[in-house]
């Protein structure tokens, strides 16, 4: 009994062994590029990428800026997306999610993003993520015949400890990067610390240490600002280009998280992290709706006085007046509400979207008469 | 920020519960319940496909003649007067599962893709009812049109098989509700090419190391569940260039048992039996109300 479980173990190793160890580098890169370009194929079908060919361009000269040494090689992509985040893909292809230059407030935070991605691709992550899984999971299965469950956990902590060092090494070559650019190295602490701040607010945590794939957000912001400490120098902020040349995609993004009915989050971002001072006077609309829609105590109060700072601050925008119309309506303030509905109607160039307007406007003037 | 290899993990999950499910499904080309004028009771279930090292593929007409009287059906007309189609590039992976990995792998994909075009090259031409064509060369702008194309006949092709393919008076509303088009986007391949239709295949095969088979050999012995690891999936429509109409889709699906069994498309032998098997009951769309294949 103890030869054939001796000779099923054997066999278990034999099997767990070869499968990477038989493929050459060259073959395992293969594979990984077939692998990309079919989810690469599947983010460009599926209508999300921005397409902005302007923002496009923006993203690319910055991070040619960044990484003189590979430019032919990564490529900026822009995501409709209203998360925070960014990743890049082993075949130079960095997505960048407009959610991120939402958050984003400068030139300098955005290099420090592309500073952290490129380096996943210049220092080849991806394809150590991958051999270095394939040889957890080959070890926990051998592992598995002494110790079944404790094997296991140590591989997924093997892989998570693996990922953890690759984004530690992404964060200190990007600032080196953008340092060397003459950036100023503390934009890359700023925005972490902006994360840690939304995901504490969002009530989203991290899990277990050991399980993590990233460090924990607060551990990145320290040693973002230690390396931001010892490479000095750069003090370039642009922000001015930075917020012309995203305002567009900001603002969408904005509208997207509407779509969504996320007030909590519309009022953090806008009121909490202060984004509305980068944005232009018509997106104060989106913090009006926001606080609607949060519907804490004295919200509904906020609101209404949010719809009238966008009126004043942008008389050209329809979308304040229609809201505080129809809040006026409720409100039994008809004389009022019939005078916004009715400039809604006439700034509105989108005749599909006028259409519960026309109908409130028609009764509201039934009951005038 | 987010890891390569989380996507890499999550994609490898998706593809082993696909081929879990895969091998829960009887392994025949489309099933469901037959469209009632279409499909009488001895519709013939095609065999799964043989296994490549004893696959006997001689090309031969496998198609059945068309229920209906049809202009293609007729015998031997003219072979210009016959329907040209278009046979677009195939789009299929192979993958291989070791014991630690589901991974594509590019040589096998391309000796693939490269067998199955040939393969319905000869079986849609040794039919008699169409005048096979290749797609010329296209301008970016046109291959872009075509690639768009593709995917969606991918996107409606994966739904006839999940949505609209189960059986029960529940699903016929869902099966005459259903958009079989594509679009009219493809015209100018009529225009370009005169010809009238397109076939396009899709699908994917999973090829099992030793090591794979020998570790559910083993888990099978010990917990006495048996799940394959390993099988072919594909998928086929007959396009109407000018409506966008799919005029014919079938299904093709085979399960290979300890790394034996189902098409090996690598193999040109392979390729052809499934192709075969997969034509089987053409110009009858097995359990959908598509016509009778070339629409006429």
């Amino acid at each position: 009994m103890r030869a054939l479980c001796a000779a099923a173990a054997g066999l278990i190793v034999v099997a767990a062994t070869p499968a990477h160890a038989a493929l050459t580098e060259v073959e395992q890169r293969d594979r990984i590029r077939l692998e990309v370009s079919h989810a690469e194929e599947q983010l460009r079908n599926s209508g999300i990428l921005v397409g902005d060919p302007a923002l496009d361009a923006y993203l690319q000269e910055i991070t040619d800026r960044l990484f003189p040494d590979h430019k032919d090689e990564l490529h900026l992509r822009g995501i409709r997306d209203s998360e925070f985040n960014a990743f890049a893909m082993p075949s130079g292809s960095v997505y960048f999610h407009t959610g991120a230059l939402l958050r984003i407030q400068d030139e300098a935070q955005l290099a420090s993003i592309l500073g952290h991605e490129g380096t996943h691709y210049t220092a080849d992550h991806a394809f150590k993520q991958v051999v270095h899984t394939k040889h957890a999971i080959g070890a926990s299965m051998v592992g598995s015949l002494v110790v079944p469950l404790l094997a296991d956990l140590v591989a997924i902590s093997s892989m998570a400890g693996f990922s953890r060092e690759h984004e530690r090494e992404a964060d200190q070559k990007g600032i080196e990067r953008m340092s060397q650019c003459g950036y100023d190295p503390r934009a890359g602490a700023e925005i972490m610390g902006r994360m840690d701040r939304e995901l504490t607010a969002r009530g989203i945590t991290h899990g277990g240490y050991f399980w993590a794939d990233h460090p924990k957000i607060q551990e990145r912001v320290a040693s973002l600002g230690a390396f931001a400490a010892a490479h000095p120098g750069g003090t370039e902020r642009n922000r001015e280009r930075y917020l012309a040349a995203t305002e567009g995609v900001r603002m969408e993004t904005l509208s997207v998280i509407h779509r969504r009915l996320d007030g909590k989050l519309l009022v953090f971002l806008l009121a909490d992290e202060k984004l509305l001072d980068t944005l232009p006077p018509r997106a104060r609309f989106y913090l009006a709706e926001g606080l609607r829609l949060r519907g804490k105590p004295g919200d509904s109060e906020r609101a209404v006085v949010e719809y009238e700072s966008t009126i004043k601050q942008a008389p050209d925008d329809p979308n304040a007046y229609q809201a505080l119309g129809i809040r006026y309506m409720r409100d039994g303030r008809k004389a009022e509400a019939l005078v916004l509905l009715r400039q809604y109607v006439s700034l509105e160039h989108d005749e599909t979207r006028t259409g519960y307007a026309r109908q409130y406007i028609a009764s509201l003037e039934q009951e005038k008469q | 920020m987010r890891s390569f290899t989380r996507h890499i993990v999550v994609c490898a999950l998706l593809l082993q519960y696909a081929a879990g499910a895969a091998a829960q499904t009887t392994p025949t080309p489309t099933t469901g319940e037959a469209a009632p004028a279409q499909t009488p009771a001895d519709v013939p279930a095609a065999p799964l496909n043989p296994p490549a090292d004893t696959a006997a593929p001689a090309p031969q007409p496998a198609m059945q003649p068309a229920p209906q009287p049809a202009p293609q059906a007729e015998p031997a007309p003219a072979s210009s007067a016959l329907p040209g189609i278009l046979i677009l590039p195939a789009e299929f992976t192979v993958f291989q599962r070791s014991t630690v990995a589901l991974e594509p792998v590019p040589a096998w994909t391309e000796a693939a893709e490269r067998n199955l075009a040939e393969s319905a090259h000869h079986v849609l031409g040794a039919d008699g009812r169409f005048r096979v064509m290749v797609v010329p060369e296209l301008a970016a702008d046109r291959q872009a049109e075509l690639r768009e194309h593709i995917e969606l006949f991918k996107v409606i092709g994966s739904q006839l098989e999940t949505v609209v393919k189960p059986g029960g008076k529940a699903w016929e509303g869902t099966r005459s509700a259903a958009d079989y088009r594509v679009g009219s986007g493809l015209a100018f391949l009529k225009q370009q090419t005169g010809a009238q239709y397109a076939f396009l295949l899709a699908g994917a095969e999973v090829r099992q190391t030793g090591g794979s088979v020998f570790m559910q050999m083993m888990l099978a012995g010990l917990t006495g569940v048996y799940t394959p690891g390993g099988g072919t999936y594909m998928y086929a429509g007959v396009i109407d260039l000018e409506t966008g109409k799919i005029t014919w889709f079938g299904t093709q699906m085979g399960v290979q048992f300890f790394g034996m069994g189902a098409a090996d498309a690598r193999q040109a032998s392979g390729a052809e039996a499934a192709l075969a098997g997969l034509l089987k009951s053409y110009p009858r769309t097995v359990g959908l109300d598509l016509g009778s294949g070339t629409g006429r």
